[in-house]
């Protein structure tokens, strides 16, 4: 639905040039969520700019739904944006406009019923439809987005471009605008690109993610394999930025130090990569290898649907047992990681 | 009344005939060159703006042309730039004086300054809202008509009273120079024949008219913000 070939994005102010997006190529398919997570400078929100031509390439193609768009002209390539919706961080809503006026501002040139009908339909669909009267500085943050996202669906768009659009948002509110959002993708079939600095977002909601530094994807996968196998050490802290595993880090270099390691002893995190996660492989490495393992930590999450778990535990019974038992989980699709050994 | 305005303000009361009159022309003058420098200032201070580096319209040389010929007519004290222009208006509209003889200069020095204030209102518009706007594939004319001038109704308001006030006081400048109206009127009774009683009428007429003025521009700007 979405392709970007060898895209960047070069800005210039007077001596001084920024790369924004280097040589970035990816393909989001159609009915998709995608995340496009990165610190903020990392060049996401130019990448999702450069979906609709807000900013216009310095080079390469973009081409939506099929259309070529960095090949149209300027009033082709208002029409074509019609099908491509967008949310923002700051809503953007038009303050002098009702909720009413604003979900209908892009409808301007349909008849009165035809527009009646849609913006009260798609008040329905985001739960505002007691609000049509009411004015932006009335809603709160969550009903302002979903506002924006009615007005940005108002013309049936194939896609939808989200861009930070629950980072003002708490994070009750951010789920609840999440969800809005799945369910939009579930029953319009809307390809949606998410753009966040917040991993949880990609966890709750994205079925591929694209992760950027420094004006270049560095890493791009499924999400549960991203969660599960990460590779670049950004991705890692992303990762870990949603893990509750990650804690361990602050429990070890907690100065009550709660953790007490023994001679001997190793700090392992187990990671279940693949559907492991309902067989009882603590008991068995316990009496195969004749270990004492002490669970610390431990989570079971879903991403995309499927069940994602890990440990972290500490085992004692001498190096050439525990490595033995390492053999035995990684044979069975668990990564091992040794965090510490005393 | 008539009695009580006999008694206290005798000087003007026996005049009260030239006075309606010169209120009457300040009147026409401020509505008709009102009515003229919004109708052209508007879409002026929206081109001042939109032509800007990074503006929806931008385009180098057309603003800069137009910022060098409103500031050109802004520098110019009213005074001066009425009597040239007084020239002007005998080839245009074939008088110098009275009502119609003052309102090309009072245009003159009016555009300029409300086109400064509509492009100070413009640009309070929030970005986000442009970038929306085009998001949504509306064209340049549409964000400046749909988006623009809908968002910024309130700072225009307040600009185009700010105008007004001031067009106000240009009348009485150009009252000066013989184009009749409240000006007029104190300069000739008031300063030259001596009677501060009409130099002061004038003055409180002139202080009511800039606070009704001023009123109903703060009401509608309160009346639009949301």
């Amino acid at each position: 639905m979405i392709r970007l070939e060898h895209v960047s994005k070069r800005f210039e102010a007077g001596k001084q040039t920024v790369d924004a997006v280097k040589d970035v190529t990816l393909h989001i398919e159609k009915g998709a969520i995608a995340g496009i997570i990165g610190f903020s400078g990392a060049g996401k929100s130019t990448l999702a700019r450069c979906v609709n031509l807000l900013e216009r390439p310095t080079e390469g193609a973009v081409t939506v739904g099929g259309d070529e768009l960095t090949a149209l002209s300027e009033k082709q390539l208002r029409e074509k944006r019609k099908k491509i919706g967008m949310i923002f961080q700051h809503f953007n809503l038009f303050a002098s406009r009702t909720v009413y006026g604003n979900v209908a501002y892009p409808l301007k040139g349909k008849s009165k019923q035809e527009i009646n009908r849609k913006v009260k339909s798609l008040l329905e669909l985001v739960g505002l439809s007691d609000k049509a009267e009411a004015y932006p500085s009335q809603l709160s943050g969550g009903q302002k987005q979903r506002v924006a996202i009615a007005r940005a669906l108002a013309n049936d768009p194939e896609v939808l471009l989200s861009d930070e659009a629950t980072s003002a948002l708490d994070p009750e509110t951010t789920r609840s605008i999440l969800r809005l959002l799945k369910e939009v993708n579930r029953a319009l079939g809307i390809t949606i690109v998410i753009i966040t600095h917040e991993m949880q977002v990609v966890k709750e909601i994205c079925h591929q993610v694209y992760v950027m530094e420094d004006g270049r994807v560095v890493e791009q996968g499924d999400v549960f394999q991203i969660f599960a196998s990460p590779r670049q050490a950004i991705t890692r802290r992303f990762v870990d930025s949603t893990s509750n595993l990650a804690r361990i880090q602050e429990l070890l270099d907690d100065p009550t130090r709660p953790i007490r390691l023994n001679p001997g002893d190793y700090l392992l995190r187990l990671n279940y990569l693949e559907r492991s996660t309902s067989e009882a492989l603590i008991s068995s490495i316990s009496r195969q290898f004749e270990l004492d393992i002490n669970i610390l930590l431990g989570s079971i999450e879903l991403i995309d649907g499927n069940p994602l778990g890990g440990l972290v535990v500490i085992a004692r019974g001498g190096h050439d047992k525990i490595t033995a038992a390492a053999d035995y989980l990684s044979k069975r699709n668990v990564l091992v990681e040794v965090i510490f050994h005393g | 009344m008539a009695d009580l305005l006999n008694l206290m303000i005798p000087d003007v009361a026996a005049r009260s005939d030239q006075l309606w009159r010169a209120f009457w022309e300040t009147v026409q003058m401020v509505s008709i060159s009102g009515g003229i420098s919004l109708m052209l200032g508007i879409p002026f201070g929206v081109l001042l703006f939109t032509t800007r580096e990074g503006g929806i319209l931008q385009n180098r040389p057309v603003n800069f042309i137009l910022s060098r010929i409103c500031d050109f007519f802004r520098s110019i004290p009213f005074i001066l730039l009425a009597m040239v222009l007084l020239t002007l208006s005998r080839l245009v509209v074939g008088t110098a004086i009275g009502v119609r003889g003052a309102i090309i200069p009072l245009v003159f020095g009016t555009i300029p300054f409300l086109g400064r204030q509509v492009e100070s209102a413009l640009a309070e518009v929030p970005a986000g809202l442009i970038e929306a706007a085009q998001a949504m594939g509306s064209s340049p004319w549409e964000i400046i008509r749909r988006v623009y001038l809908k968002e910024a109704v309130p700072g225009i308001t307040r600009g185009v009273t700010i105008t007004l006030v001031s067009l106000i006081n240009f009348t009485a400048i150009a009252g000066t120079l013989g184009a009749g109206g409240l000006g007029n009127f104190a300069i000739m009774y008031g300063h030259s024949k001596n009677l501060p009683q009409i130099t002061w009428t004038v003055i409180l007429i002139i202080v009511i008219l800039v606070s009704i003025v001023q009123a109903a521009g703060s009401y509608i700007a309160k009346k639009a913000a949301h």
